[in-house]
């Protein structure tokens, strides 16, 4: 395994460094380095079992229920969890709120009391026991926790503003630290697992939690961790749902990616979360992550879709394996015309129109930073049981996207799902999770 | 883990020092309200918030002092909170007549705005990304720096900023606006200011210090966590430098290349 080959680079021979450089760049969604320079080029299409990261467990909270298993079943059904905004709105805007209540935080971390911590928790407390093994099995300074998000604690920040508008005074008792920033609910995860090991969260807008997966992949091929907590949360907040009406693409009615009459994004909010452990005994894997830049415009994806195609190809390099061999693909695909279509240009060049599409923001609404946790957790789901849903609102597809859309539940074994999350500032990753031999 | 990382550049931006050899000597100019950031177009510059301006200041002296090519090297950015003057004024439309929001604020107001600004201002469609781990922020974008590196064997640029908290915030510890950046490379060619052994992990959390001084403006910003780091780089000397963790703290080394 890569770790133990590379304990002390400075003694070991110069090619035993290149051949693990070549490894990683491959783990880590990076090109291999030219033949020119590294030989071992025509090694890259043998599965490396260094590479691969297996998932020893993960977890799920989302529109469709604040439960894997409860996600699962409304998925198998076709209903969809989109419902009314929580807060008042001048206009409709169907969302994707968790249905249930959420787990109250201990007494002793009730500073950290958000929405986005409670989301955090509901996701983190059926993974507590796999993680106290892994921080007994390796240490806390050698468990990494990376997750993303794009809002962090604005959800509790917007409410207290507001009441602060009002009467002028800022609130007695709003923390910055413990419930706006970032950082509050690493605090608070570190506080119930006890993972002392790097800690961050990516925050890369809508592709914050897809590339959480690259990085906590780098730290473990890095030799820096054996084991990440990796995924993402994001509360609903009003002031998104407001940001993406300022930008004419939210939708009034339920969202219909790859439709032909598509109307736009519904925003959703979740948490997923996935313990990763080098040399685990576990069925499912982190295959590979390819990560890129429209470098084109903020918000607007580029129309040729190159940034999305260069994501997808990085990623197939890095889990070794050929387009053909995708089963699934879980595409960002908001709803958006722009976007869906820039996506299906992007897919078609890569997969053809052979591969199955969907996308699970018509059941969950479009979770943000948490998305790419959300939709990788799901990509997990139709591995493990063996079924596709429906790419809900999806029919008629529009004629013009070169892609095969899923338009009725699939059933059969379905080994690798490529899962695409996109975001502003043109930030892309793709990430392919599978059974891990 | 690779055995080093090797520092080719270091830059630095706040109010009161232009760059990072003022801020070295204690060279304090006119207080200026924002950097050239001449990275940006001037449209982008003009429409810019200061965290935004202020890393791409940094970013564009540690490519130019390092010799990068903009559109290619990878760029990492870390900020413990991001745009926050630009979601304070988001939340200010929020309650104010109907309560519409500013499409170019919005899409200024995520916390990699620095990143695609860059990104798109360049044409580089290479890795960037862009972190948050409150005072482990410096920290984390090392760490993260690193493993990159190791994967990648090339060069990347590091930069961390903050702004100064809306008065929203006024409850916290206030601070002063600063941005510093690195650029690193996993190879010691070319011109190599100091060598980085591999970061370990102490249990003890280390002395938050004002790495500038208690006088400066910035002493408590979060990104002055990277600044015992760029002294000791540019120092030329022997030294250990401990970074805030979220809990405990990283120590890096670094020596002058010669003695590497």
């Amino acid at each position: 395994m890569f770790a133990e080959a590379s304990d002390n680079p400075e003694i070991r021979p110069r090619t035993q460094a290149r051949r693990d450089r070549t490894r990683v760049r491959r783990a880590c969604g990076l090109a291999p380095l030219s033949p020119s320079r590294y030989s071992e080029r025509s090694m890259t299409r043998s599965r490396d079992p260094g590479a691969v990261l297996p998932v020893c467990d993960y977890s799920l909270c989302c529109a469709l229920g604040s439960s894997r298993d409860a996600a699962r079943e409304r998925l198998l059904s076709g209903q969809g969890g989109l419902r009314a905004a929580p807060f008042a709105l001048p206009f409709a805007a169907p969302c994707g709120v968790v249905p249930d209540s959420l787990p109250a935080l201990p007494a002793r971390l009730s500073a950290y009391d958000t929405r986005q911590s409670r989301l955090a928790l509901a996701a983190l407390e059926p993974l507590l026991p796999a993680v106290a093994r892994s921080v007994r099995r390796w240490g806390g300074a050698r468990v990494a926790l990376v997750l993303g998000s794009s809002n962090a604690g604005l959800d509790t920040t917007e409410r207290l503003y507001a009441r602060y508008r009002q009467s002028g005074v800022a609130e007695t008792g709003f923390s910055l630290h413990t419930q706006h920033a970032f950082a509050a609910v690493l605090s608070l995860v570190c506080e119930l697992t006890g993972i002392a090991g790097p800690v961050h969260f990516v925050s890369t807008a809508c592709s914050s939690s897809g590339k959480a997966f690259a990085s906590a992949a780098r730290l473990v091929h890095a030799g820096l961790v054996d084991a990440a907590l990796v995924g993402g949360v994001d509360a609903l907040c009003e002031m998104t749902v407001r940001g993406f009406r300022s930008l004419g693409v939210l939708a009034e009615q339920p969202c219909r990616p790859f439709a032909a009459a598509r109307p736009g994004i519904n925003i959703g909010e979740g948490a997923a979360l996935f313990l990763l452990e080098r040399g685990a005994d576990a069925e499912l894997a982190l295959l590979g992550t390819g990560e890129s830049a429209d470098a084109h415009h903020m918000t607007s994806p580029d129309p040729d879709g190159a940034g999305a195609e260069q994501s997808m190809r990085a990623a197939l390099e890095a889990a070794c394996v050929d387009a053909a061999e995708i089963d699934l693909i879980n595409a960002h695909g908001t709803g958006t015309v722009q976007g869906d279509a820039a996506e299906a240009a992007a897919i078609a060049r890569v997969f053809g129109a052979r591969v199955p599409v969907v996308s699970t923001k018509g059941y969950t609404g479009h979770a943000l930073g948490a998305a790419g946790a959300v939709e990788a957790a799901l990509g997990l789901i139709t591995i493990e049981h063996g079924f596709a849903p429906e790419s809900l609102g999806g029919s008629p597809v529009d004629p013009e996207l070169p892609i095969a859309v899923l338009q009725a539940r699939r059933t059969g074994a379905f080994r690798r799902v490529l899962s695409n999350s996109f975001a502003f500032g043109g930030s892309n990753v793709s990430v392919i999770l599978g059974r891990a031999a | 883990m690779s055995a080093a990382l090797y520092v080719k550049a270091c830059a630095l931006w706040s109010p009161e020092y232009s760059d990072a050899a003022a801020w070295l000597s204690g060279r304090r100019g006119a207080v200026a309200s924002a950097p050239p950031a001449l990275l940006l177009p001037t449209r982008a510059r003009g429409r810019a918030s200061l965290i935004t301006g202020m890393l791409a200041e940094t970013v564009g002296r540690a490519a130019s002092d390092g010799g990068a090519d903009l559109s290619t090297v990878p760029v990492l950015i870390g900020s413990a909170f991001g745009e926050m003057a630009t979601t304070v004024r988001l939340l200010e439309m929020m309650g104010s007549g109907d309560g519409a929001l500013s499409p170019a604020r919005f899409q200024a107001s995520v916390h990699n705005t620095a990143a695609g600004a860059i990104s798109i201002a360049t044409a580089n469609r290479s890795f960037s990304s862009c972190l948050s781990a409150g005072d482990a922020t410096c920290s984390a974008v090392l760490i993260e720096a690193w493993a990159w590196l190791a994967a990648s064997g090339g060069e990347l640029i590091a930069a961390v900023a903050d702004e100064s908290l809306p008065p929203f915030f006024a409850s916290e510890q206030g601070f002063g606006p600063l941005a510093a950046a690195l650029m690193l490379s996993a190879e010691p060619s070319g011109r190599v200011i100091a060598r980085i052994a591999p970061p370990e992990f102490v249990a003890a959390p280390c002395a938050r210090d004002a790495p500038g001084g208690d006088a400066e403006p910035f002493a408590r910003n979060p990104a002055a966590a990277l600044l015992p780091l760029l002294r000791a780089a540019l120092s030329g000397q022997r030294s250990a430098v401990s970074l805030p963790g979220l809990s405990g703290s990283w120590r890096f080394e670094l020596t002058p290349p010669e003695a590497s």
